[in-house]
């Protein structure tokens, strides 16, 4: 990134906005892109709370969780152009997005589903990456998701897809080692072999998140604690890579405020290279 | 001319063009069978697909709980499984709002004698649940 590290941040939510202003040590906030109402952002109104942190120094990325650069139509001129009014007006370095498709066929998913990750599906996609880069005014990096199915179109790891979406588009990445956990449990994958093949010099920043193991299958409900498989992910990225930023995620059943601290210090310890503990 | 007729002139390049339309053939093939029922593609593990269906409408049922959090109330424990009753032949169609409507006016419809009925037919009323505060009554 041109910009200087994000550093270990949180994920900025309505319901915990004054808890996340008060949090010690905090670097930088995500912001889910379509939680926030442009209309207001274009007449130079933040929510309070985003004001109050962005006068502090406090950076602010959008995460964009509706445009969908994983399906088969065109990127969404409208979609784009909210993300594109809403990093201008939170100053931000970077937007974020997903490698996923999220509605088909005139239908919506409600959530992130994986592409098939064919050779054809490689250059529609990477055309998407093109558009959306062109209509934004900052760098755009993807997310790896958390999946329960596999194509059997797939000729590629997602990894190895990333990778050849980085060749292709100059696309930055954002790895959620959350999402690597959840594919190892529910899809088998090796999560060692996968972090090889990202080209983690692409990386912008990771996510970390909690999740809840069900009768074998990993949910990655950002509503539980962050555990130490999860944590143990990010000690092995970090053996590869220093995260420019590391970013932890909860958006449900929020736990009392020392215990989010507590997270962000376990994330700090594990980029500090200290044995980690949960 | 639209945005997409647009493209296919522009972009010149036939293969690419195909790819997009086999890329939207594959998805909403997945995507009919995720959420509306539709029959399992060709070569997918049924289980991995099973339980993509349940974690979608999951989500689908806590953010129609968020929307409107006063069907959780009307309903207690019992929206939850209603919920996923549901959504299993009510394929999403305008928005979570609509959603939380719909799912309401079929629970009426559907459990005539339950004794949370005429509380959610309340709710149900045009003046919209964000202007009522039936549970004040």
């Amino acid at each position: 990134m041109t910009s200087a590290a994000l550093g270990v941040g949180i994920g900025w939510r309505a319901e915990i906005d004054t808890v996340v202003e008060r949090l010690p040590g905090l670097d930088w906030v995500e912001v889910v892109a379509e939680n926030l109402c442009t209309d207001e952002l274009r007449a130079g109104q933040l929510p309070e709370s985003l004001r109050i942190l962005r006068e502090r120094g406090v950076r602010v990325v959008p995460h964009g969780v509706a445009l969908g650069l994983g399906g088969a139509d065109l990127p969404d001129r409208a979609r784009l152009e909210r993300l594109a009014t809403t990093a201008e007006a939170l100053g931000s370095p970077l937007v974020t997005e997903h490698l996923a498709f999220v509605r088909a066929g005139g239908r919506e998913a409600g959530h992130l589903l994986p592409v098939p990750r064919s050779r054809d599906a490689l250059r529609v996609i990477a055309e998407n990456v093109r558009i959306a880069q062109q209509e934004l005014p900052v760098p755009l990096a993807l997310e790896n998701i958390a999946a329960h199915l596999s194509w059997p179109d797939d000729e590629l790891t997602e990894g190895e897809f990333l990778a050849e979406l980085v060749e292709r588009t100059g696309v930055r990445l954002l790895i959620d080692v959350a999402n690597l956990h959840t594919n190892r449990v529910n899809l088998g994958l090796d999560v060692a072999a996968e972090l090889d093949r990202l080209p983690l010099e692409a990386l912008a920043y990771v996510h970390v998140a909690g999740g809840v193991e069900r009768d074998g299958v990993w949910h990655d409900t950002h509503a539980h604690p962050v555990t130490e498989p999860v944590l143990a992910v990010l000690a092995e990225l970090r053996a590869r890579a220093v995260p420019p930023g590391v970013l932890l995620e909860r958006d449900d059943n929020f736990p009392p405020p020392a215990e989010l601290a507590g997270e962000l210090d376990a994330i700090r310890r594990v980029l500090e290279g200290a044995p980690h503990h949960v | 001319m639209s945005e997409h007729d647009e493209y296919l002139i522009r972009t010149g390049d036939p293969a690419l063009v195909l790819a997009r339309a086999e890329l939207a053939r594959k998805q909403g093939e997945l995507l009919d069978a995720l959420v509306a029922g539709g029959p399992i593609p060709a070569g997918f593990d049924p289980r991995q697909v099973q339980i993509q269906v349940r974690g979608l409408a999951a989500k689908r049922r806590d953010t129609v709980a968020r929307v409107d959090p006063a069907l959780e109330l009307i309903l207690g424990h019992e929206f939850g499984p209603l919920f996923l009753q549901y959504a299993a032949d009510h394929p999403m169609a305008d928005g979570y709002r609509a959603d939380a409507r719909s799912f309401a006016a079929w629970a009426v419809t559907t459990r005539p004698t339950a004794a949370w009925r005429s509380a959610l037919e309340r709710h149900l009323r045009p003046t919209g649940p964000s202007h009522r505060r039936w549970w004040r009554r």
